[in-house]
């Protein structure tokens, strides 16, 4: 995954930034205007004097014009911090079929897409690769030279194990050293629920987006007969009778699955995006992220 | 219905593959999802749903089956065929011969019953078929044709023939018709014979006898000549019913012995070691002829029959059905010929049966047999109570009277001959002349011979005289010389000894005295390789070796006429064959109608299978 997308995306990609409904600070310099004030590099806003502050950043132009005091504010561009976690798990090595790409081919694409506009826009970026028991992250990156080794970390992963979604969040709070803006990718086929982690990151004022990843076949076997359905994350089977009856069932509880989920984001203003895999990336990127408020 | 491609049978091992493999689909499938979360939400078919999914599929799976079946059905290539007889030709070969006029029983000749059946042959022949009528003729002569008739003009044609007094050649008769019939010609022949053809040449043909049993099946043919050896020469010829092939043309017996009392002569004359032909003679008279055989090998239709020529004239009495054959041929010899009637004229036959009541006192036999009477005189055979002696004492006087056309013979008294020697015979009927002179002119040089009939039920039915004790029969006459001692059968030593001189005769050696015969052409009669003479003709014959020219009627019959045996005789009146007739065969083919209910049937599987129908 050396060069995941060509020039005319990239150019394209490289156009937009994230959008926070937060500041993040992440410390450095970046293209995010931090709620601090003062300091320099671009006006803010006009405040009245008030004893202690200082007289350098009085505008004496206004108080010529209107005789009372007024300190010019600077906002001081800050570094957003972007942490992609990215579902590894063996369910997401589905869905690869004539043409369409795999989930994880998928979720692979739309993480180093969102880290080139992180990385582009002089933000942080970490990308974490987990699955239960696994747990593989990149060193937080902030410079564009950096695309390389996100790409060629992105490139080796390959679906192994289970889904632990709960787990790679929690592990993502409890090392963060400040906010962040966390992206989940991963098609949520956990047993364990990670509502409460989530809830657990917004608490701590995380930005927090979640793409729900799926592949069209997902939404259901056409065959129809007795099987034995495996799976294919824990090997565990079970004898099945698939009519229309059933599949039809099935449909219902995944539309229930993903509408659970897309409720639970926006009762706490977590963004979520739910992405089959033969909707073009670009549509995602330049339409559905832009007009979902991710990126602008 | 036929099949075109039968080899396509062996489709059918389809439908045990296509079971099977159905079968293992059935089983339960692995199907790798990416997680269980969701299916584990869903609950396990019901027992319901799977019977009723197995009976889905085993409807499904005979559909399927019942399509594979059909579908083979119409590879092989099933095809209905409609035959339409083609045109025949239909062979008639009538028999114009003399026998054709013999009347049956029904009143009516054996030609109008010929007739009558190939009119009916023809009148069930189609409109497009066309006749081949043809006539027999003598072998001199060909065969009269006319072929390609119409079916009117084939009636036309067989109503204008009729039965002549010739022989007819069946032989060459078929062999005229047969180079013409083709594979769908039906060869039909109206004969009172079977024809003397090979059976691969009658295979085709539809042969119509209207022959019967007939009772001219046998002919025992003798003659003598006296010379100063006292030669006898004898023509036998025996044929019956009851044997299919054999032809016994008249055996000319030579060199039977006569030295000076007798001469004997013992010959196989059949087909049978144990039957001999004994003659006894004596200065060249033949004084006795007896014919012997075991009790068990006649046939009910057996028939004798004797000419025993002495002078130019000679008089047959031939016991059996009016054969106009047999009366041709003795009438060309010269032969004034008494027929006995048949049964439903016994009572006005008086005269002719009253001979052989005297034999068989109780009922008259029906005797196929022949009785030679003597030189024409005047009176007659007075078979009156008073000549019958009381040795045959159940016997009824009204039933022995008759008369026959010969006067002066009276049968005055009845002796015995002895079976065994010193034995007096139970049996035997002494016939003399009615008042002595002519008795005595029969024992003269110029008397006649007496032939005789038998007939085998003769002799065990009319057990009341005890005949059935007799191992075999002698019954001949001869003149009436004396009576035969030395026991019975063809080994005894016979003796016969003169009533009247006393003189006893015996066998003597042959003397191998050769004889010259001259045909009916006035050639002499060649030999073949035997040394036996051949009689080719019929006619009467002439022996030329002493001072007395006998005359012999010899190949009196044809010898194939009315011999039925070994033939499936068709009766008048029956349904015509078909023959083999061939046929324009239409053939509908059936496959396309498999092959849309072998779709239909694949429709109704799938229909059940995907739909649940």
């Amino acid at each position: 995954m050396d060069r995941p997308f060509d020039q005319e995306f990239l150019r394209k990609l490289a156009l937009l930034k994230f959008i926070t409904k937060k500041l993040l600070l992440s410390g450095g310099e970046g293209d995010k205007l931090g709620r601090k004030r003062g300091g320099c590099i671009e006006f803010a806003d006009y405040r009245e004097y008030t004893p202690g502050d200082e007289y350098r950043y009085i505008d004496w132009t206004v108080y010529g014009r209107t005789d009372r005091l007024y300190i010019k504010e600077f906002s001081r561009e800050e570094q957003l911090s972007v942490r992609v976690l990215l579902d590894r798990s063996n369910s997401m090595r589905f869905g690869g079929t004539d043409g369409v790409p795999s989930k994880m081919d998928y979720a692979r694409r739309l993480a180093a897409a969102l880290g080139y506009v992180a990385l582009v826009s002089q933000n942080r970026l970490q990308i974490s690769a987990f699955a239960k028991g696994a747990f593989n992250s990149t060193r937080e990156v902030v410079s564009e030279a950096n695309l390389t080794k996100i790409f060629s970390f992105l490139g080796a992963l390959e679906p192994a194990g289970e889904t632990d979604v709960a787990n790679a969040l929690r592990k993502s709070a409890l090392k963060a050293r400040y906010k962040k803006l966390v992206v989940l990718i991963s098609d949520l086929m956990d047993q364990t629920p990670a509502q409460k982690e989530l809830c657990m990151l917004r608490a701590r004022g995380f930005d927090c987006c979640v793409f729900h990843v799926l592949s069209k076949g997902e939404q259901g076997a056409a065959a129809e007969g007795v099987f034995f359905l495996k799976d294919s994350e824990t090997g565990r089977s079970r004898r099945l009778l698939l009519r229309d009856e059933e599949h039809n069932r099935y449909k219902g509880l995944l539309t229930e699955h993903c509408e659970g989920w897309r409720k639970f984001c926006i009762n706490h203003g977590v963004k979520y995006f739910l992405a089959f895999t033969d909707l073009p990336l670009e549509k995602l990127v330049f339409d559905f992220l832009r007009r979902g408020g991710l990126l602008k | 219905m036929s099949f075109a491609f039968p080899y396509a049978f062996f489709g059918l091992a389809l439908i045990p593959a296509v079971i099977l493999l159905r079968l293992l689909a059935l089983r339960p499938r692995e199907l790798v999802v990416p997680s269980l979360m969701l299916y584990d939400k869903l609950q396990p078919p019901p027992a319901e749903a799977m019977t009723a999914r197995r009976k889905k599929f085993g409807v499904a799976l005979a559909l399927q089956c019942l399509a594979i079946l059909v579908a083979v059905l119409a590879a092989a290539g099933p095809f209905v065929s409609t035959k339409t007889p083609e045109p025949r030709r239909a062979v008639l070969v009538l028999d114009t011969s003399a026998s054709m006029k013999t009347k049956t029983s029904g009143g009516s000749t054996r030609w109008d019953e010929a007739r009558k059946a190939a009119l009916d042959v023809t009148g069930s022949l189609d409109s497009r078929d066309t006749v081949t009528v043809v006539a027999t003729a003598p072998e001199t002569r060909a065969p009269e044709v006319s072929a390609g008739l119409t079916k009117s003009e084939a009636i036309v044609r067989i109503n204008s023939l009729a039965p002549r007094d010739w022989t007819g050649d069946m032989a060459s008769a078929v062999f005229a018709a047969k180079p013409g019939t083709g594979s769908n010609d039906v060869l039909h022949i109206f004969s009172d014979r079977r024809p003397d053809l090979r059976p691969e040449m009658l295979n085709a043909a539809e042969l119509w006898l209207f022959g019967g049993v007939s009772a001219n099946c046998g002919i025992v043919a003798f003659g003598a000549r006296t010379n100063d050896k006292a030669n006898v020469e004898v023509f036998a010829g025996v044929r019956r019913f009851g044997t299919a092939i054999m032809r016994t043309p008249a055996i000319l017996v030579n060199g039977v012995e006569a030295a000076p009392i007798t001469s004997r002569k013992s010959e196989p004359i059949l087909d049978r070691a144990d039957w001999f032909f004994e003659v006894a003679a004596k200065d060249g008279e033949v004084i006795e002829a007896r014919l012997t055989g075991p009790a068990d090998d006649l046939e009910e239709d057996d028939m004798a029959f004797a000419v025993m020529s002495g002078s130019d004239e000679v008089r047959a009495l031939i016991i059996g059905e009016d054969d106009p054959y047999i009366r041709k041929a003795l009438e060309s010899l010269g032969i004034t010929v008494t027929f006995r009637a048949d049964e439903g004229a016994l009572a006005a036959a008086e005269a002719d049966f009253a001979v052989f009541n005297a034999i068989a006192p109780k009922s008259p036999p029906a005797l196929p047999c022949v009785f030679v009477a003597p030189p024409a005189g005047a009176g007659f055979f007075d078979v009156g109570k008073e000549v019958v002696k009381p040795e045959f004492g159940i016997q009824t006087e009204s039933k022995l009277f008759g008369r026959m056309p010969v006067t002066g013979i009276r049968i005055t008294r009845s002796v015995t001959l002895s079976p065994k020697p010193g034995e007096e015979a139970r049996f035997a009927t002494l016939i003399t002349c009615n008042d002595g002179t002519l008795a005595a002119d029969w024992l003269g040089p110029d008397r006649r011979a007496i032939a005789f009939g038998f007939r085998l039920g003769w002799m065990n039915e009319k057990s009341d005289t005890n005949w059935a004790q007799f191992p075999s029969f002698v019954i001949l006459w001869s003149n009436i010389v004396g009576e035969l001692t030395g026991g019975s059968g063809p080994k005894a030593q016979r003796r016969f000894r003169h009533y009247r001189t006393g003189e006893e005769f015996r066998p003597g050696p042959r003397d191998g005295t050769k004889t010259e015969l001259t045909g009916p052409d006035g050639k002499a009669v060649a030999r073949d390789a035997s040394g036996a003479l051949v009689l080719g003709n019929a006619g009467l014959y002439e022996s030329r070796g002493g001072p007395a020219i006998v005359k012999i009627a010899a190949n009196l019959l044809d010898e194939t006429e009315s011999d039925n045996s070994g033939l499936r005789m068709t009766p008048a009146g029956a349904a015509p064959a078909a023959g083999r007739v061939a046929f324009k065969e239409d053939r509908k083919a059936l496959s396309p109608w498999f092959y849309v209910a072998a779709m239909a049937l694949l429709l109704g599987a799938w229909l059940v299978e995907s739909r649940g129908i």
